[in-house]
């Protein structure tokens, strides 16, 4: 059973197109990445699922169609968007970060849990739980980001270039986490990276996007011995 | 000396009013980044339904809270129907639809009401008190309790409730306000609500203490704007504060320079806001503003 799937999706700003007919399916549990340089329309394929564009064709969460709704319907299905650039709230406090991250539950006393959860994921948040978002670094950012995602308790997470800008220690702090918290809490994730080493570590399926086309398709370890992929997008 | 203290006790009392006003400023500002140049006449409207139903018989409290529900319900229409459709334009044309809607209820409330002068009752009694050699009426006292009343409910409100959590989600980033699956439009429009309740607050203290015409708030939104902007238009605490500076520096200026007359203390308040924006033009509380998607 497919978490997320997006069928033929073609979608552009305005009257200028950019994706041509993209498909990616995305399994329970499971983490894909998707590859691609810039421009290519990554970032534009993650706004289509999340409901920020238009689109045509077809994306469905565990098998209902999304068509037609606004971001913030979509997000209560259970469809966490982690924009890229990190998008906090940058003037509430981490921990109101957190908490707002879980708007769409009602679970108030397993809120709690999940914020402590949050902080043992990433010990750097607890210690600056009071402070505004604004004021943390981009690594910290980046981990609000992400942990702000999990706390919609999302069936699919959408990540969108998490480790942009980050120093290398804190991207493998990062992608640590994010495979403890696929593998503990059985969370899907669809990764977009141009940096692919590590992405391609941890998902079981990748996809690369060329000019807004899905030029490849496989399972990660396929795809990463890719000969066009290797010499584009790791670096060898 | 006794009568400097007096002064500024009558001038606290008049800035609680200019505080309440300048929070709903404050509060539109920070949700939708919008200077609502209409907020005074919103509060005008809201004491004309106040003497409306006084007039029909109801019971003078349960009209003041009836003019306060309908109100916030007017608020969240206005947004709703005119300024949801323009919030993300330039600002030009922001300021024109705010002073469009000061005119449609500034005329709205002539049509219905007329322009004679009516009266409103006050809700509070005739009774003062003496603190030592100062003076407290009931009116003074109750004022700047309904102040305190309102700045610790909003505060509970924004602090501590999860819809305000959503509301300063919202105002700090709308997308991602979106994207954890806050309804953005309603919590706009709730905070056009909520300041829409708070102007009618102001609009039911003043009341009383002028008399009823359509142009009742039209100084007293100017002193407001003053308040808010000695905050920087972003700060309830900078509104509080500067609802007692200016309520202060006007009843200090009446009592100490009488010769300005009354149509050049007027001026003071626009005089404080100059300053102000010349020595630090966030504001005395102010944060840098966020430039919102
Ligand atoms: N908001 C926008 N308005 C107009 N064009 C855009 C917008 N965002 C992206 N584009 C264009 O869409 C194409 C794909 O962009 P994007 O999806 O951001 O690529 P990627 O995330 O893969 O780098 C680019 O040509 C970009 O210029
Ligand atoms: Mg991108």
């Amino acid at each position: 059973m497919n978490v997320l799937e997006i069928k033929g999706v073609s979608a552009g700003y305005g009257r200028i197109p950019v994706l041509h007919h993209v498909s990616l399916v995305v399994g329970e549990k499971s983490i894909a990445v998707l590859l691609g340089a810039n421009g290519a329309g990554k970032t534009t394929t993650l706004r289509a699922v999340s409901g920020m564009i238009k689109y045509t064709g077809q994306i469905l969460l565990d098998g209902k169609d999304l068509k037609g709704r606004g971001p913030d319907q979509i997000a209560r299905l259970g469809i966490a968007h982690g924009v890229q650039g990190r998008g906090t709230f940058s003037d509430l406090t981490v921990e109101d970060n957190l908490a707002v991250g879980a708007f769409r539950r009602r679970d108030k006393a397993e809120i709690a849990v999940d914020i402590d959860q949050m902080y043992t994921l990433f010990p750097r948040l607890r210690e600056r739980r009071k402070q505004k978002a604004g004021s943390l670094s981009g690594g910290e950012q980046q981990m609000l980001a992400v942990g702000r995602a999990l706390m919609l308790k999302p069936r699919v997470m959408l990540l969108d270039e998490p480790s942009l800008g980050l120093a290398p220690v804190i991207i493998d702090d990062l992608y640590e986490a994010l495979q403890r918290v696929n593998r503990l809490q059985g969370i899907a994730m669809l990764i977009v990276e141009q940096n692919a080493n590590l992405a391609l570590e941890i998902a079981n399926d990748a996809y690369v996007l060329e000019t807004g086309s899905m030029v490849l398709s496989g399972t990660a370890r396929d795809v990463s011995e890719n000969d066009g992929v290797r010499a584009a997008y790791l670096g060898n | 000396m006794q009568y400097f203290f007096q002064q500024i006790v009558n001038g606290i009392g008049d800035g609680a009013i200019y505080a309440s006003l300048g929070l709903a400023l404050v509060l539109i500002y920070r949700t939708t980044n919008i200077a609502n140049f209409a907020q005074g006449e919103m509060a005008t409207f809201s004491a004309y339904i106040a003497w409306q139903m006084v007039d029909w018989g109801v019971p003078l409290w349960w009209s003041f809270l009836i003019a306060i529900a309908v109100s916030m319900v007017v608020g969240v229409l206005a947004y709703l129907l005119l300024v949801r459709s323009v919030q993300h334009r330039d600002e030009l044309t922001i300021v024109i639809v705010t002073l469009g809607l000061f005119l449609a209820f500034n005329s709205f409330d002539g049509a219905m009401w007329g322009f004679l002068q009516l009266s409103l009752p006050s809700p509070f009694p005739e009774k003062s008190f003496a603190i030592g050699a100062l003076r407290f009426n009931a009116e003074l006292l109750g004022t700047i309790m309904i102040l305190i009343a309102i700045s610790i409910g909003m505060f509970l409100l924004l602090q501590h409730t999860r819809l305000g959590t959503a509301l300063r989600a919202s105002a700090s980033n709308a997308t991602s306000a979106m994207l954890v699956g806050i309804p953005f439009t309603a919590m706009m429009a709730i905070g056009w609500g909520l300041a829409a309740g708070l102007g009618a607050v102001s609009g039911l203290l003043v009341g009383p203490k002028l008399t009823l015409d359509p142009n009742m708030m039209g100084a007293i939104i100017i002193y407001a704007f003053a308040a808010a902007v000695v905050g920087g238009l972003t700060s309830y605490r900078g509104a509080v504060v500067g609802g007692a500076i200016v309520g202060i520096s006007q009843a200090l200026s009446m009592a100490y320079l009488p010769w300005l007359g009354s149509d050049l203390q007027i001026l003071l308040p626009l005089m404080l806001i100059v300053a102000v924006l010349i020595i630090k033009p966030e504001g005395l509380f102010g944060s840098t503003v966020v430039i919102r998607v």
